[in-house]
């Protein structure tokens, strides 16, 4: 194995800093042990120890090497640690089932996933699971929950309210079936399908409802417009949520949040603004900013220089997750060992399990849903050896991981690994992701520098 | 008496189940056990067993005759309440026993006897099983034990008093006590923990930990340094605590095929269900008197 120490150098405002992945310490150093830093990395500790000539810099790095700094690949493992306890978890612990009810939808919104331009992926369509499936999509997950004592199904689209009766019945059927577990219900609704009905229905089965509200009149209706007369969409969905909060105000605060997708140049503050003139408290609005892959190659998601931010304050914005998750690795101060590292997603079908109008199995709404990532069908269950590859990320790139300074930092899905074109899981587009997370973990280490700099 | 609906989360159940059977094994008056398809599979039982994977709550309403719901942390009051409902409309008796129920460190020890002493190391460790499986081999072989079981293993069992037969415990020799307290984990209570095993001074100290609890060196090292005592002997469960969402972990019922194999430790799974014959033949092996020395 290659013995050169793991770790990121980098100058910021003349000052000169190192990280080290195994200690995972990010230290103020000197120019002169920069370069002797530098020289480290290049012909690893032997070399470097060997050819020392105890200057005071030398002295410093060979005190630090002492301390377990400067140490190289420590990742031993090849695949996810959680690989051994896959069969059981397939057939124990499976706890959160999304039905996709239907895939037809009523709206057109510009930055749809399944939007007819959309060349990556299925489009939307005139099809609806039928009972049977429904059914048989409950019966499993009862089947493969024996360990958990929450299980959560969603209904999903298109906009799912327009199988109502489907989600109605199914959730009818899930609370006879389950005795010991409590079942938690959601959907993701565009809003436009609501009465009093439907309300009452929500609310007495206490669903978590994230409505897809972009914001004000002019955004909301420049987005998402009915399909059938292009229309705007606000005036109906405006009514129909003003009809849930005047039924079920108390339901409306604890259980209905809002994501409004946004572009880079618009502001954020005129869309809180507006959903807190309607009554909706901040922290029920969950902004997301619109991924144009596969429907737009000229939308450029890093506009830093439109939003008027730095690069770190952009990615707080954009890579909201990976920010937190690179926050939370680099609190933590004890060493994981080779077998934790690194962190790859979910295992496919546990955590998150998408059942399709047909019964085909896949790891969420996120994924393409084509053959090369389905994990099974209700007919044959799990696909094991399916579930296995997805789950196996870190095998398309295991010998450049062993030496990557930021694997304390990684967390990879498969989403993230498929290629845009192809929708396939490949290498290259593991690789350009990889890139992605370097450049977001280098962002935060220079901010974590700078706030160091200012304290002292 | 019949047959009894068990209701509780899969890893309450299965104790429950156990504690039945320790108890219960002669007792022909007793039917079958009836538990939900919902948490349980047949092939989780041995086959002697007398219990019965149910399609429904129907099913297990209409065989039985006593319901007994265990109410733990993973099961809520509406799933309670549902059921006791139910029972209520098909005549069947219903027993609600609460297993919230917190250990007491006992700091105040006196040795009385040779003492073998189960500690327990993280969580889901089926520390019942090893009780149960303990006082069933030495029964077997007509040795008398006094036995102080676990909180969880004590509630089970004083539940299911009324379904007992008489029978004489033993008062005198081997005591076998088990320690539930999490030890090694945190540093609380350490010194508690170094006093009770100071004043008892077991013989024979079985670790009771899960599926997947790294058990290093140090862990046998703090151990012994900690509280003075070497472990003789670790029983891991069918269980690894798994995080699926969230941060608590779920029991996973997990069988794996290559089991570990240590030269330098003894390790027995619940899931050979002998682990009462291996025990009781190693603590044999180490605490019996040889025939005709007697103590004085």
């Amino acid at each position: 194995m290659d013995n050169k120490p793991i770790g990121f150098l980098f100058v910021l405002k003349s000052n000169y800093f190192y990280y080290d992945t195994y200690r995972n310490r990010l230290i103020q150093v000197t120019v002169e042990q920069f370069k002797e830093i530098k020289r480290l990395l290049e012909i690893g500790q032997a070399d470097y120890l060997a050819s020392c000539d105890d200057t005071e810099e030398q002295q410093a790095i060979v005190k630090l090497i002492h301390m377990g700094f400067f140490r190289p690949s420590f990742i031993a493992c090849e695949e996810h640690p959680n690989m051994r306890y896959i069969p059981q978890l397939l057939n124990r612990c499976v706890n959160f089932v999304q039905l996709q009810v239907t895939r037809s939808c009523n709206f057109r919104c510009r930055y749809c996933f399944f939007a007819n331009d959309n060349t990556m992926t299925r489009n939307h369509e005139n099809a609806y699971m039928d009972w049977d499936t429904a059914r048989r999509s409950i019966d499993f997950l009862y089947e493969h929950s024996c360990d958990v004592s929450e299980v959560g199904i969603s209904f999903y689209g298109g906009e799912p309210f327009l199988n109502f009766a489907i989600i109605k019945k199914a959730v009818e059927y899930a609370e006879k079936k389950f005795l010991t577990k409590m079942i938690r219900f959601s959907a993701t609704t565009n809003g436009s399908i609501m009465d009093q009905d439907i309300a009452d229905f929500l609310a007495e089965k206490g669903f978590h409802l994230m409505i897809s509200l972009d914001g004000p009149a002019d955004i909301q209706d420049s987005h998402r417009r009915f399909s059938g007369s292009g229309g705007g969409t606000f005036d109906k969905v405006l009514e129909n949520i003003m009809l849930l909060k005047a039924s079920h105000e108390d339901y409306f605060y604890k259980n209905v949040i809002f994501n409004p997708v946004m572009f880079a140049d618009e502001s954020y503050a005129k869309v809180l603004a507006f959903f807190k003139s309607i009554g909706v408290r901040e922290s029920a609005v969950r902004k997301q900013y619109a991924n144009m892959k596969g429907i737009d190659y000229n939308y450029d998601l890093f506009h830093s220089d439109i939003a008027g931010t730095s690069e770190y304050e952009h990615f707080q914005e954009y890579n909201v997750d990976q920010i937190e998750h690179i926050k939370d690795a680099y609190k933590r101060k004890f060493i994981r060992t080779s077998e934790e590292l690194p962190e790859s997603g979910c295992i496919p079908g546990v955590v998150r399990l998408l059942i399709t109008v047909h019964g085909e199995f896949y790891p969420c709404e996120k994924i393409n849903e084509n053959e090369e990532l389905m994990i099974g069908n209700l007919r044959d269950g799990f696909n094991e050896e399916q579930v296995r590859r997805i789950a196996n990320l870190q095998k398309l790139t295991h010998e450049q991981c062993k030496t990557c300074w930021a694997v304390r930092f990684c967390k990879m899905c498969a989403i993230h690994c498929t290629d845009p074109e192809k929708g396939n899981i490949s290498r290259q587009a593991k690789e350009a992701y990889c890139r992605v997370i370097k450049k977001i973990a280098v962002s935060f280490l220079k901010e974590q520098a700078e706030r160091q700099n200012q304290e002292v | 008496m019949g047959n009894i609906f068990v209701f509780s989360d899969s890893y309450i159940t299965k104790a429950v189940i156990h504690c039945i059977e320790y108890m219960h094994r002669d007792n022909e008056k007793l039917g079958s056990v009836y538990v939900l398809r919902e948490n349980h599979r047949q092939d989780e039982f041995p086959k002697h067993y007398r219990v019965v994977i149910a399609q429904s709550l129907q099913e297990c309403l209409n065989a039985c005759d006593i319901c007994l719901i265990y109410k733990s942390e993973r099961i809520t009051e509406p799933c309670v309440e549902r059921i006791r409902s139910e029972a209520q409309q098909a005549n069947v008796t219903c027993c609600c026993i609460d297993l919230q129920k917190k250990s007491v460190l006992e700091e105040q020890r006196k040795k009385k006897s040779v003492t073998v002493l189960i500690v327990r190391y993280g969580t889901f460790t089926q520390q019942y099983y090893t009780e149960f499986a303990l006082a069933s081999a030495f029964r077997k072989n007509n040795i008398a034990i006094a036995q102080e079981f676990s909180t969880l293993a004590a509630t089970i069992m004083e539940s299911l008093e009324f379904l007992k037969q008489n029978e004489e415990n033993g008062k005198r020799g081997l005591a076998v006590i088990a320690l539930e307290t999490p030890c090694l984990e945190t540093f609380d209570n350490d010194t508690k923990i170094r006093s009770i095993v100071h004043a008892l001074r077991p013989e024979y100290v079985i670790l009771s930990t899960n599926g997947n609890t790294e058990l290093s060196d140090e862990v046998f090292k703090r151990f012994y340094y900690l509280y003075g005592k070497k472990i003789d002997c670790v029983v891991r469960s069918e269980y690894v605590p798994f995080v699926v969402r969230g941060t608590e972990p779920v029991p996973l019922r997990c069988i794996l095929k290559n089991k570990e194999k240590n030269a330098k430790r003894n390790i027995m799974f619940v899931d050979d269900m002998n682990v009462g014959d291996l025990l009781f033949e190693d603590i044999h092996a180490k605490l019996a008197i040889p025939k005709d020395i007697h103590l004085l």
